[in-house]
């Protein structure tokens, strides 16, 4: 077990029920401070399910959130939003008619404190925020692409905004939902070496299918089938567990 | 996994996939001084030269449906929010001025306020109740509440005149200290009141697409979970925008009022609400300019096709289904695609 102040969030017996199905059953997990924990587990296991808890976009039948040691589980998903949880979407879901800059600028802007209901001073008289905001998008290489159009980037590019995006909300804890679905195995290793850099500096949870990239870049996993936990443990273990190899790897 | 998604959205991204370019972005934002200010100067010729070349008080509706349909445009281009109940509040600010014109008060400044604050009053209470359905049933609900109001309107013969609009509605003085009083019963002085307080709003919303909460707000119309996540508390963001639209397009039904000295129940017909809708698709959503110049062309081919054909609305129609087919950023969009393939390269952005 973790000693309580290593814990950055948890959950305790979070349960989601869509109808009859149960989608999440019972769910124990305990993410640990600058560990990356990786969360594997076959379509439906309901690993998005278990993000969107976590993050208050759904809110659980039962159990409960611990961020830190602050209940969240009755908060609007803003507020987790603002006490430093912030994540990566499955589907890219940056803004398309807006520019990388301005993207990462809604993000830092809030980051920092900023109050939406300012009406009156300009975006671009925020001279701290835009700095911030650039820091991220170059801390990802992405200062080329800064003012064109976001429709018209590639795939890949707009994937590693979406990470500045989630670099800029200066989170305490990152939770990537599948950061390389979609790309070419090029463009997959480059976010592979993004994730690599901000590891140790954030705590992360990753949910990710390609098991390359997750036993190469966990400190933890944890194995999900049918809404429950089935295992856990170091990428080695997990490797080794019989009981995961039936339920994922499928040998 | 995706079965946490909100219903809704499928539905609100389709009705957004017109819009190409966004709302907040190239124009309006303040780029180099001079493009600036050679913006201001001709936006300011256009309206000191509009009543030379047509009727005064077809120049005076232009700019009275400018501003209704600029306010519509914070909804449709920069929010998102497709509202067809805008006419509520243009009629709720309208006959709210009216009456008190109509019974003897006078003062410019409490018609203008009050037609502000009960047109964003009444838009505050229809935004509680509808702001968080998402796209077609928000658009519904705001039909619904405007047919509400219409109704309440038709009814309520005692105060606003029922089915014949209310009469008898005197235009305001402005009395300023030391200055002296302005009446504005000459047509000419009333088109200047109505340049000021259009020049006024179109600044206003200028810098409101520009500021943080215009960003966020267009932010939430691309993805509004996303902006949730960011930490945005994005349905008061939309009431708020709902609010201002509202209290906006009160002060512009104020001003029709004042116009034709009646306030025709006509004007809080939902067709009303279609009809600036219409205004904001022809011109364009990607600046406060489309809508502008959305609603004279709109008002300008009003009158001409009615005087053609007394089945005007016919032609309005095709005219309307012919822009958004070929045109789907309207006629601003239209034009600074031409010259974008004249003058090469974008503009920088720095914010």
């Amino acid at each position: 077990m973790l000693a309580q102040n290593q814990i950055v969030l948890a959950a305790d017996r979070l349960s989601k029920r869509f109808g009859g199905n149960t989608v999440v059953d019972q769910v124990s997990i305990a993410f640990a401070k600058g560990r990356l924990h990786s969360i594997l587990g076959p379509n439906g296991a309901g690993k998005t399910t278990l993000f969107n808890l976590l993050t208050r976009d759904l809110i659980p039948d039962s159990g409960a959130i611990r961020l830190g040691a602050t209940d969240i589980t009755d908060l609007t998903p803003d507020r987790v939003a603002r006490m430093g949880v912030a994540r990566s979407y499955q589907i890219s879901s940056v803004y398309l008619d807006m520019s990388a800059r301005e993207n990462v600028w809604v993000a830092a802007y809030r980051a920092r404190g900023g109050n939406p209901f300012v009406f009156w001073r300009q975006v671009t008289r925020f001279a701290e925020t835009r700095e911030w905001a650039f820091s991220c998008l170059q801390r990802l290489g992405l200062v080329e692409i800064a003012d064109v159009p976001v429709r018209e980037l590639s795939y890949g590019d707009q994937r590693l905004l979406e990470l500045a995006v989630t670099l800029a909300c200066e989170p305490r804890i990152i939770l990537l939902d599948e950061p390389t679905a979609g790309l070419s195995s090029k463009e997959a290793e480059r976010v592979k070496r993004v994730i690599l850099a901000l590891k140790g500096e954030f705590s992360i949870i990753m949910i990710e299918h390609n098991v390359g990239i997750v036993m190469d870049l966990s400190d933890e996993i944890t194995v999900m089938n049918r809404g429950a936990v089935v295992a856990h443990g170091s990428p080695f273990e997990i490797r080794e567990n019989r009981d995961v190899q039936e339920a994922y790897f499928g040998s | 996994m995706r079965s946490s998604d909100h219903n809704g959205t499928v539905l609100a991204k389709s009705i957004e996939e017109p819009v190409e370019i966004s709302s907040v972005g190239t124009t309006a934002r303040p780029g180099p001084l001079t493009a600036n200010l050679i913006r201001s100067i001709g936006i300011i010729g256009a309206v000191s030269i509009l009543p030379l070349v047509m009727p005064i008080n077809i120049a005076t509706e232009i700019l009275i449906f400018g501003i209704f349909a600029m306010a519509a445009n914070l909804l449709i281009g920069t929010a998102g929010l497709y509202s067809f109940g805008q006419a509520a509040f243009f009629g709720t600010g309208g006959y709210a001025a009216g009456y008190l014109l109509a019974h003897g008060w006078t003062s410019l400044p409490l018609a203008l306020v009050v037609a502000c604050g009960s047109g964003g009053l009444i838009a505050a209470a229809v935004g509680i109740l509808s702001i968080r359905r998402l796209g077609i049933y928000f658009m519904m609900l705001t039909f619904a509440f405007n047919q509400l109001v219409y109704y309440i309107v038709y009814s309520w013969r005692s105060v606003t005149g029922g089915e014949d609009g209310l009469a008898g509605i005197r235009r305001p003085v402005l009395e300023l200290p030391f200055v002296g009083s302005f009446s504005f019963d000459d047509n000419r002085s009333f088109y200047a009141l109505a340049s000021v307080l259009f020049l006024a709003t179109m600044i206003v919303l200028v810098r409101m697409v520009n500021s943080p909460f215009g960003l966020v707000l267009a932010a939430s119309r691309q993805n509004s979970r996303r902006t949730v996540s960011l930490g945005y508390p994005v349905p008061m963001l939309q009431l708020v925008a709902f609010v201002i639209a509202g209290a906006i397009s009160g002060v512009a039904g104020a001003l029709f009022a004042m116009l034709y000295r009646i306030m025709p129940i006509d004007s809080v017909h939902w067709t009303g609400s279609a009809y600036v809708v219409f205004m904001v698709v022809i011109g364009g959503q990607r600046n406060m300019l489309g809508p502008v110049i959305g609603a004279a062309v709109f008002i300008w081919l009003q009158g001409l096709f009615s005087l053609v054909w007394t089945r005007w609305p016919l032609l309005l129609g095709v005219f309307v289904i012919v822009i958004m087919a070929s045109l789907p950023n309207g006629l601003v969009g239209f034009v600074s695609k031409l010259s974008s393939w004249t003058v090469k390269g974008r503009g920088q952005r720095q914010c």
